[in-house]
């Protein structure tokens, strides 16, 4: 036998030897940590067949916080500066279960010096643990299974405040590595502008080893902000010292999203109301004081009342029942229009018509705030419109143009172009800043304060769900001082063309 | 000073009506539609006997107006009565901090009205 054939017999032998142990997971890997080879031993003790473990990378047996702390990859830096490690510690078989191993690696080199790779040699030495010592990891193990699978982050703080362990879901939501945040790294996914304030309570709590809460955004890996309340408690040992601290943090962003929507909408509420109790309450003044005055002029003329006075504060009396009428009209279309419960009933008419009507209608009131009223409508517009709420859309508009406009000339135009019927607005009156033309259409919205301009902050909201109902659309053209122009735009025909 | 009251309001009707009633018992009223246009007023005439003052008011609010007359010694004599449709705590709190002799809650009523006058004017 030539020496070539004894080396090949002597690497054959030693090979089916390696396979044959039992007792020893025996295994290469190359040079990067990818499993080369598996024996019998290896596949007893991790439970993988040769076919579902070579190529796959050694890590895979290391417990999950092992691998996020980088260890396997430290041991093979560690077996090349040293040719050789060995190393105690928890590793994990394919049914997911925990042994103690003794591990001893090598480095193997080619003749020149170059890493081939490692031979790997693994035993089970967990009976060597007591019984307690083995209860102690099976409940570490049952904690880290639960501490990663709760809704909350968590983490573990030293005395002196250095977080030393996080939960899987704080790297999850985080998107960092335990290297960056020990110690006191966990600053860095602070909001800056709540650290100052968190990290003053964090060390107050431990110098007093009291219970910690605090509720902070915690930035996410995608770099958006959630907000968390926070909370720490000291775990004590058996003489009562402070042994560590072990905090969570929950996710309690929606909960403070759905408060903050509950109290906006109250406080809507509760402006409205005060709003809407000034408003029926101002036609009641003239309403009340003609009465009475109407009461007091029965008391002393006896029994020749001066009829025309009597008639002109009935008239009175009449307008200002009117006016609250529809100011209680305007709050019954509020809850109608916001349950869709609004019925259109449409009619043949001609807008151009309608609006010069509304004009009269309106004109003595407009001449005595000095607000000439004009109305451009030279064509006849005809179609299926429901009336009454067309009236309530122009006088809604015509109204506010007395109010931000009075004392200036306010234009109305009725015309068609491209298909489509248009009814404008124009006054001269204080404008509207650009970020609040869209805003002016909102329920209770209005661009300016109701200090200055009483009003419900409806009829533009009204006036949009109306002309969206009857399949139109209303905007605004408006520079601050230069007044505005509301326009709103039909299909020609109304009902008819939809 | 005259015997003239000024009603300080920007709702026409209300305007209107307490000018009817207060003309029914012979006084002599002038209007203004805000606080702006009252000050107008006041310093082209003789100061009114009194002022009867609404809050909400676009231009001018009341409390502006009432700020404006605190600290002009000319007017800050002139008796002034809020008439305001506003929560009583709100315009007691804009009265306190202000030369405002009374206040009147809307609905006004006729009796209150014609007693606050009297004693002014």
């Amino acid at each position: 036998m030539d020496r070539k054939a004894e080396t090949k017999d002597a690497a054959d032998s030693l090979r089916l030897l390696m396979e044959s142990v039992k007792d020893y997971a025996i295994y290469l890997l190359d040079s990067i940590g990818h499993v080369m080879t598996w024996n019998m031993g290896a596949e007893r003790l991790y439970g993988y067949k040769g076919d579902e473990i070579l190529g796959k990378h050694f890590s895979t047996f290391y417990p999950e916080e092992k691998v996020r702390e980088g260890w396997p990859d430290q041991e093979l830096r560690l077996v090349v500066r040293d040719g050789r490690f060995e190393d105690e510690g928890w590793r994990i078989r394919k049914d997911g279960s925990r042994f103690l191993a003794n591990v001893v690696i090598t480095a193997l080199f080619d003749r020149d010096g170059t890493l081939r790779g490692f031979g790997k040699v693994t035993r089970d030495v967990t009976e060597r643990f007591t019984s307690a010592e083995r209860a102690l990891v099976e409940s570490e193990a049952r904690f880290r299974a639960l501490a990663d699978n709760i809704a909350q982050l968590a983490w573990m703080a030293d005395t002196t405040g250095n977080l030393f362990w996080y939960n899987k879901r704080w790297f999850d939501y985080t998107g960092t590595t335990l290297d960056e945040m020990q110690g006191w790294g966990w600053k860095r996914v602070q909001h800056p502008e709540h650290l100052e304030r968190v990290v003053g309570k964090w060390t107050r709590a431990l110098a007093d080893g009291r219970p910690w809460e605090d509720t902070f955004p915690l930035r996410a890996k995608e770099g958006t902000y959630r907000w968390f309340l926070s909370r720490a408690v000291p775990i004590h040992d058996e003489a009562g010292k402070v042994k560590l601290w072990f905090g969570t943090n929950t996710d309690v962003t929606d909960e403070l999203e759905t408060q903050e929507t509950l109290r906006r909408a109250v406080h809507a509420r509760d402006v409205f109301l005060s709003i809407a109790s000034h408003e029926l309450r101002t036609p009641l003044t003239p309403l009340s004081l003609q009465i009475q005055s109407l009461l007091r002029l029965a008391e002393r003329s006896g029994s020749d009342l001066p009829t025309v006075k009597v008639k002109d504060k009935l008239v009175k009396a009449t307008q200002q029942a009117a006016h609250l009428e529809r100011l209680v009209a305007n709050l019954l279309d509020v809850s109608r229009l916001g349950e869709n419960r609004l019925r259109l009933e449409y009619e043949e008419l001609d807008v151009a018509t309608l609006v010069r009507e509304i004009a009269e209608r309106v004109r003595p009131e407009f001449e005595a705030a000095g607000s000439p009223l004009t109305v451009v409508a030279r064509d006849e517009v005809k179609g299926s419109w429901d009336r009454l709420r067309l009236d309530q859309v122009i006088s809604n508009l015509l109204g506010n143009a007395l109010k931000y406009g009075r004392g200036k000339p306010i234009e109305v135009e009725v015309r068609r172009l491209d298909g489509e019927v248009l009814v404008s607005v124009r006054d001269h009156g204080i404008g509207i800043a650009a970020e609040d033309q869209e805003r002016i259409f909102g329920r209770f919205e209005r661009a300016v304060s109701p200090e200055s301009y009483g009003g419900f902050g409806l009829g533009l909201w009204i006036a949009r769900q109306l002309v969206d109902a009857m399949g139109g659309k209303i905007s605004v053209q408006s520079k601050p001082g230069q007044g505005a122009t509301f326009t709103v735009a039909f299909p020609d025909g109304g009902r008819r063309a939809a | 000073m005259t015997d003239r009251i000024l009603i300080v309001e920007d709702e026409p009707a209300v305007r209107h009506s307490l000018r009817d009633v207060l003309e029914d018992e012979g006084y002599l009223v002038a209007e203004a539609a805000n606080g702006q246009e009252a000050l107008d007023y006041l310093k082209s005439h003789d100061a009114p006997c009194l002022i009867l003052l609404d809050l909400m008011m676009p231009v001018m609010s009341g409390a502006e107006f009432l700020a404006a007359v605190k600290h002009d010694p000319a007017l800050r004599e002139v008796s002034i009565v809020i008439v305001s449709a506003a929560s009583r705590e709100r315009v007691e709190a804009v009265k306190s901090s202000s030369s405002a002799v009374g206040v009147l809650l809307k609905p006004v009523q006729l009796t209150p009205l014609l007693e606050a006058v009297a004693e002014y004017c």
